[in-house]
């Protein structure tokens, strides 16, 4: 029985390189070193390179999604990190005992709302204020670039922190808590004060722990799909200038282009679409697996990346 | 028997939680210069008695407290709580290193409360330790990991951090329970070594140790202290059990 998730893994993975095999004979290396993804012209008569059929004129490079995959997850973690250890340290240190848990509870909840929901609070919310409120004042701080829309890296950031600060204080918060008594009353019994033990014994001692929880939150961002296309503004074929420029994520372009997709007669877009699912997977295990190794499995129950 | 006015003196003190009482009408005096030993069975509230002396109780917001702990003739309550506990440090029963480097767990509590030089720290570190009576062992080792220490030598090195600030009261909270007899006896005579500087509070179930190096005993006894010079106080039936911890001390 323990062989079954390995096997289902193995046909998942096997599945998605041999689906992918015709993009990467027809793109090669330059699908990692190209910013530029354009499906061809479906109608016209599909070329043969490489002994594979493709779209005329069809190019595929997943550089600016990479980038945008990146920097939204970035700038996600750059918020979520402090938001989590203030979080943290607010749970154990500043919060009455009968209210802890409730509190625990109320910020694990939050891992818990569908994508989609936060993705629809970042269209009607979130975008609005930005573009209205926020932006406007930009220019007087020296910011040079052009505002079109509510929508890009700023939102999309946003959203997908508030998405992960969850998972981050649950982990960091879990052993934050479970830190030896003993060592918290030896440095009250010294004449410690709370900021004290909270330096010394909550932030000293769980470095591993904050790394490791960062990494399952880094982790979730990654792959995140509905949320981030709904605010990222799903541009194509353009790097980002601005912490306000749209932007794009691996996972959202997976999403956002497979219904044209399936029109490409010779699959090619497909296989595309399949081998930029393939990098996504193989990134998003690395975090993961580092986060796990690094946390230990116990604390990443009910958390698991959706 | 007139009692002198002690360094710290409990008047009519009784603590509770909702459901228990842990210390009813305790008095008691702790007397300067000196080892002064309460004992009693495990969960008589020996811990509890001490750490209200130095407000570590506060931490447990379901223990009630009323009555006094006088501190040179001053309710601790008065105090800046994180000057009181400088001025009374407290041992715990399992030692609690810090896991940091010898040096850094002795210097953590001079370091919290002064700025200092690296030549005054290190001749804070040194002195601690050789009050400790660990210096020797551990001089050569300063900057390796405490935790790597055997328990007799982590629970020295706790002595030693505790000593580090300057305390007038080190508490001692049944600090060889976890101990082997060699360890314990390097303790012991450290005890009655430090009571030349420094106010020693013990709190033992060890009848032995409370002999070996007390100037006084309080015999702590269901939350009350129990006068066991008195015969007829003994014959209660609720005080069955202290007998058998009297019967020991008196020989």
């Amino acid at each position: 029985m323990a062989l079954v998730p390995m096997a289902i893994m193995l046909i998942l993975f096997s599945f998605l390189i041999y689906k992918a095999i015709p993009s990467m004979r027809y793109t090669g290396f330059s699908f990692f070193t190209s910013y530029l993804w354009y499906p061809g012209n479906v109608y016209a008569n599909p070329i043969s390179f490489h002994g594979v059929m493709a779209p005329y004129r069809s190019s595929f490079g997943l550089l600016s999604f990479f980038v945008g995959t990146l920097i939204t997850t970035g700038f996600a973690i750059l918020i979520a990190f402090p938001v989590s250890i203030f979080l943290s340290l607010t749970i154990n240190l500043y919060t009455p005992d009968r209210l802890k848990r409730p509190f625990s509870v109320l910020v694990e909840l939050f891992a818990g709302i569908p994508s989609v929901v936060y993705g629809l609070w970042g269209v009607i919310v979130l975008e609005p204020v930005l573009l209205h409120n926020i932006m406007p004042w930009m220019k007087y701080v020296g910011f040079q670039g052009q505002i079109i829309s509510g929508a890009g890296i700023m939102a999309a950031g946003l959203i997908l922190s508030i998405m992960i600060i969850p998972i981050v204080t649950a982990v960091i918060s879990e052993s934050m808590h479970s830190q030896p008594r003993e060592l918290k009353e030896g440095v009250y019994a010294l004449g410690g004060t709370k900021w004290e033990v909270g330096k010394h014994v909550l932030l000293g001692n769980t470095r591993k722990q904050i790394v490791g929880g960062t990494l399952l939150g880094t982790g979730r961002a990654l792959g995140e799909t509905m949320a981030v296309l709904m605010v990222s503004g799903s541009i194509v074929n353009v790097l980002p200038t601005s912490i306000f420029s749209l932007t794009n994520t691996m996972s959202a372009q997976i999403a956002a282009a497979l219904d044209s997709a399936f029109i490409d007669g010779t699959g090619m877009n497909l296989s595309a679409l399949v081998e930029l699912g393939l990098v996504l997977v193989l990134i998003s295990l690395i975090v993961n697996l580092a986060g796990r190794a690094i946390v230990g499995r116990g604390a990443l129950r009910g958390f698991e990346n959706d | 028997m007139i009692r002198m006015p002690g360094i710290i003196e409990v008047r009519d003190l009784n603590v509770a939680t909702d459901r228990q009482q842990i210390l009813s009408n305790v008095h008691l005096t702790i007397k300067e210069n000196a080892v002064n030993t309460i004992v009693g069975p495990s969960g008589s509230g020996k811990s509890t008695l001490i750490r209200t002396f130095n407000r570590l109780t506060e931490l447990y917001p379901k223990l009630r407290q009323n009555g006094q702990v006088l501190f040179h003739g001053k309710d601790v309550r008065d105090y800046r709580v994180i000057s009181l506990r400088r001025r009374i440090g407290l041992v715990f029963q399992k030692p609690n290193p810090f896991p940091a480097s010898i040096y850094d767990n002795v210097a953590f509590g001079p370091k919290l409360h002064m700025k200092l030089t690296r030549t005054k720290l290190d001749e804070i570190v040194h002195d601690s330790l050789v009050s400790a009576g660990l210096y020797d062992e551990v001089k050569h080792l300063l900057d390796k990991s405490a935790l790597e220490l055997s328990g007799g030598q982590q629970q020295r090195l706790c002595i030693a951090r505790a000593l580090a600030v300057q305390p007038e009261v080190l508490m001692m909270d049944e600090p060889t329970s976890s101990l082997d007899p060699i360890a314990k006896g390097k303790i012991e005579d450290l005890m009655m070594e430090l009571r030349n500087q420094y106010t020693v509070v013990l709190v033992t179930h060890d009848m032995g140790q409370a002999n070996r190096v007390s100037d006084s005993i309080d015999l702590l006894y269901n939350g009350r202290i129990v006068d066991y010079d008195k015969a007829e106080v003994m014959k209660m039936p609720e005080f069955e059990q202290a007998k058998h911890f009297v019967m020991k001390l008196a020989k």
